[in-house]
């Protein structure tokens, strides 16, 4: 199962809709990475709206992407993660440390594109190039 | 015989001998070539870094950046490490040190050209970038760069 990437503008959008194994996991992880550096994406949302179960691999790997899409220069911020599946990260102390959550993908696009608008390299896209 | 011996081992250590100066000539040369500090614009210097970075590289790359930051007065210092092949904790050690030295003048420092697999890495190592801006391309890190100048570069009219 090929989680895509969607690009909206400066940001990309993925949503995971279905439970992961470790390696589709690690897929994702790859599969992000390579279209923010392809298309120089400024923002990436990870909406895990649909996810009802996080263990403990999903959540460090999401952690660890958002920590590489920081690195290729991209904000992240993490949208619509269930009540119980927060609860559980915390139980198992593996909070999203250091990653941005929202409630929902609305409040995460706005805040993404805050974050950007603040940024050096917004006028890039303007600019007409890539 | 033994005369015959002796004249092998001869000829033999001087052939190791001039390998050896015309090693030592070139990799000095290498490290002449390898680490150049651009001006882009006032007040902002790029680094460009190529190839594999060892202590001894580091340690020249810092020096030259600082000494540059310190002549050009600069507020923006680029480091690109797009030509950088591996990325490992020891690199990564060297490019914070550099950082902190060069932040430590007042600098501020923008890494780019990250390649996916090289950011794969650098997490799973456990190294800290969070200090330091880093953005995806050269182009994003100038643009970065002049941004925290105050600057930015607009269209002007009359382009084809």
């Amino acid at each position: 199962m090929k989680i895509p990437v969607l690009r909206l503008g400066a940001i990309l959008l993925t949503s995971i809709q279905v439970d992961l194994t470790d390696t589709e996991v690690m897929q994702f992880q790859a599969d992000v990475l390579s279209v923010i550096a392809e298309t120089e994406g400024r923002g990436l949302a990870i909406d895990i709206t649909a996810l009802e179960v996080v263990d403990s691999f999903m959540a460090r790997t999401i952690n660890d992407t958002a920590s590489m899409a920081r690195l290729l220069g991209a904000e992240v911020v993490v949208c619509g993660m269930r009540p119980a599946v927060a609860l559980t990260l915390v139980e198992m102390g593996r909070e999203l440390i250091g990653v941005e959550t929202t409630f929902n993908l609305d409040d995460g696009l706005a805040r993404l594109q805050r974050k950007i608008a603040q940024r050096g390299d917004n006028a890039l896209a303007a600019s007409g190039s890539s | 015989m033994n005369v015959i011996d002796r004249l092998t081992l001869l000829v033999y250590e001087a052939y190791v001998e001039t390998r050896e100066r015309v090693i030592a000539q070139q990799s000095l040369s290498l490290l002449e070539l390898s680490t150049p500090v651009v001006l882009l614009w006032d007040r902002m210097v790029m680094v460009p870094l190529i190839g594999v970075i060892d202590t001894l590289r580091a340690r020249q790359i810092t020096e030259r950046l600082l000494e540059a930051i310190a002549r050009h007065e600069a507020a923006v210092a680029i480091l690109d490490l797009t030509g950088v092949p591996v990325l490992d904790t020891s690199v990564a050690g060297h490019l914070m040190k550099t950082v902190a030295a060069a932040q430590m003048l007042g600098a501020r420092v923008v890494m780019t050209g990250i390649s996916p697999d090289g950011a794969q890495t650098l997490v799973k190592l456990g190294v800290d970038f969070s200090e330091v801006t880093t953005r995806a391309t050269l182009r994003a890190g100038v643009a970065e760069g002049l941004f925290l100048l105050g600057r930015r570069i607009v269209v002007a009219g009359g382009a084809p």
